[in-house]
């Protein structure tokens, strides 16, 4: 009999168990809370009997067999979500756009706002996804030795990552609402933008309570890439408009993220005029095809910028409290889909999907 | 007197938050029945010689060793109310900080502490003022150095200002403090039908260093852990909690003033210092009688 550790990894994207680099580049592999050993074990023809999967983690215990594993994830997929969605009346955020647009960043701030005290009305009330939350923040934290803030890239992947929140409103002291968040690379938008089959990927939209769309204000700042920012964004609406992922039913918010660096940009470029006319032109073009539609402006980056422009808490709690689900003002026409009026009625799906 | 009901509370805290020193404190103030209205010690069974030997610890102004790892005990102790009508027998297991850290962090723990946690009604939770790690941003630092600059102060050297090191990688141990009580109290306020928590009084522990900022527990908590206060407001509903400021050394016990001060006392129990709500300013048991719902009275 032969025995030999074969190494993976938790971490989406690591391709250590490829032969690659340990992506939280632990030299020593040992080090890395992530490493999965697989105890490989064969006869000497090398058949394999059995395959024994051992999770060592540094400072675990032994043996395993008395141990009572615990809930909480780093991150859900959409199908381990549904623990959350069954469990509770969920808003299902989905945040989208172009890579380094400031999807992770924002939704990474949400946890640091919390750290500082209550946020845009409501109180912190749980995460199943906390370490998830943390892990993003990490580049933004002094303890990660950089000296500009920064947020790690979501690598592309089949699986979309969720991130899970509960919050209670210090107002009305009943409100408890779930919210989850995808966390999805903005490669898979650019793929859903350039082909069809990939837009059609993104079926689960039909379950989203809001679809946000992430514009970079960086991009929006340069008279060189502003157009080129703008028509990336509006060929994702477009093809999800085209492959029926959005439609009449739902909400979408366009956010121009980095509006710090949009109002800097203003005296020599006059930004901010630029905005509202593609506004204008998505609302000309988009106005009619969706349940609603509105912008924002955030700086997703600072949580101390204090200027009007920074919407995010408007933004936050805006996702917490309206949903097409209860919201029927936005579904007059005649024509649209029967509404579903109940959480289990967003098993009635279109399209057969089977997802949360 | 009625017959005991066993009470079964939970002591949970991250390393060297005050959870051994106020085992020890409460061993010596329910013996000596020195503080009026605390709890009296009816019985403590088998752990009396640990118990006893932490006290001794206490009683002589050292610092009650820390508990080790292989040597974590449950106490227990058989109490009567201050009137003597009730008793409750109450079972605090002594874990350290280390075996937290590693539920927390592997989101798993022992098939004997989960039994004990489906038998506990209640939790003592430690924290410790000098042991909170905060999240610090870039930002806020970047924001300093820029108002240190704009005073007139010391701007970032030359050398340093073009240097981008390479950042370190994430790991769990970076997590902050409200973080890593936040992920242990979810366990199970998030599992009611499976752990019956129904109480947690939050200890914030050496209170002697708090006094001078004439702060509550509560205001305290809220101002230095945000994110655990919002927790615990937003799950009142389900798990009531309280705030204890309380010092179980009773002071700096390496400070020959303070030490000077504690040792003039009439009683050892006197050095005990207990903010909160319907508790003597010495009573160490007080966070136990809210827990168990007794001596209230």
């Amino acid at each position: 009999m032969s025995s030999e550790l074969i190494y993976s990894c938790e971490k989406k994207g690591c391709e250590i168990g490829k032969g690659g680099d340990c992506l939280e580049g632990f030299a020593e592999l040992d080090e890395c809370p992530h490493l999965v050993k697989n105890a490989h074990t064969g006869d000497s023809d090398g058949n394999d009997s059995r395959n024994a999967l051992v999770k060592e983690s540094a400072n675990a215990q032994s043996d395993l067999s008395d141990k009572v594993s615990l809930p909480g994830t780093d991150e859900f997929t959409l199908a381990s979500a549904s623990e959350i969605t069954l469990a509770y009346l969920t808003r299902l955020i989905v945040v989208a756009g172009e890579a380094d647009s400031g999807k992770t960043t924002l939704l990474a701030s949400f946890i640091d706002r919390f750290q500082r005290g209550p946020f845009s009305g409501y109180r912190f009330a749980g995460s199943s996804t906390l370490m998830g939350f943390e892990q993003r923040c990490h580049l933004a934290r002094l303890r990660s030795g950089g000296t500009k803030p920064d947020t790690d890239r979501t690598p592309p992947s089949v699986e979309h990552n969720i991130l899970h929140l509960t919050v209670r409103s210090i107002a009305f002291d009943n409100l408890i609402q779930d919210l989850l968040f995808t966390d999805i690379s903005g490669e898979n938008f650019r793929l859903a933008k350039d082909f069809v089959e990939d837009a059609q990927r993104l079926e689960f939209l039909h379950r989203a309570d809001r679809f946000v769309l992430f514009i970079d204000g960086e991009n929006l700042a340069s008279p060189t890439r502003r157009e080129e920012a703008f028509q990336g964004a509006v060929l994702i609406l477009r093809r999800c408009v085209e492959t029926g992922v959005l439609d009449r039913q739902s909400f979408v918010d366009v956010v121009f993220n980095k509006i710090d660096l949009i109002e800097a940009s203003d005296k020599n470029f006059d930004t901010s005029s630029f905005l509202r006319q593609i506004e204008e032109r998505i609302n000309r073009r988009y106005g009619a095809s969706f349940g609603r539609l509105r912008f924002f402006t955030v700086d997703a980056r600072h949580i101390s910028n204090s200027s009007p422009r920074n919407q995010v808490a408007a933004l936050f709690s805006s996702w917490v409290v309206e949903t097409p689900i209860y919201d029927l003002r936005y579904h007059v026409s005649d024509e649209a889909p029967s509404i579903p009026k109940r959480e289990i009625d967003r098993y009635r799906v279109r399209r057969n999907i089977a997802i949360i | 007197m009625s017959k005991p009901s066993l009470s079964k509370h939970l002591v949970v805290g991250l390393p060297r938050t005050g959870k051994t020193s106020f085992i020890a404190a409460l061993g010596h103030v329910v013996e000596s029945g020195e503080v009026p209205n605390s709890l009296q010690l009816v019985d403590m069974g088998d752990v009396r010689d640990r118990v006893n030997a932490i006290s001794k610890e206490w009683l002589s102004y050292r610092e009650v060793d820390r508990t080790n790892f292989n040597t974590e005990t449950n106490v227990v102790m058989k109490l009567s109310s201050p009137s003597g009508d009730k008793v409750v027998e109450i079972l605090l297991p002594d874990m350290t900080g280390e075996s937290f850290e590693l539920q927390w962090k592997n989101r798993e723990w022992s098939r004997e502490y989960d039994e004990l946690a489906r038998e506990s009604s209640g939790m003592l939770l430690f924290v410790h003022p000098d042991k909170i790690v905060e999240p610090v941003s870039i930002e806020e630092v970047v924001q300093i150095e820029a108002q240190i600059t704009d005073a007139g102060g010391a701007s970032v050297p030359e050398s340093q200002a073009g240097v981008m090191p390479k950042p370190t990688p994430w790991n769990r141990d970076f997590a902050p403090t409200g973080i890593q009580l936040v992920e242990l109290l979810q366990f199970f306020v998030n599992q009611k039908d499976v752990y019956p928590l129904a109480r947690i009084a939050v200890i914030v522990s050496a209170w002697d260093k708090l006094e001078c900022l004439n702060v509550t527990p509560e205001a305290w908590l809220s101002t230095t852990l945000p994110l655990l206060d919002q927790f615990l407001r937003a799950s009142r509903n389900r798990v009531p909690f309280r705030i204890y400021g309380v010092s179980a050394l009773g002071g700096d016990i390496e400070d020959p003033v303070d030490l000077q001060r504690m040792q003039k006392e009439d009683k050892p129990s006197n050095r005990i210092i207990v903010v909160g709500q319907d508790c003597g300013p010495h009573d160490i048991s007080a966070p136990i009688k809210w827990l168990t719902d007794v001596g209230n009275e």
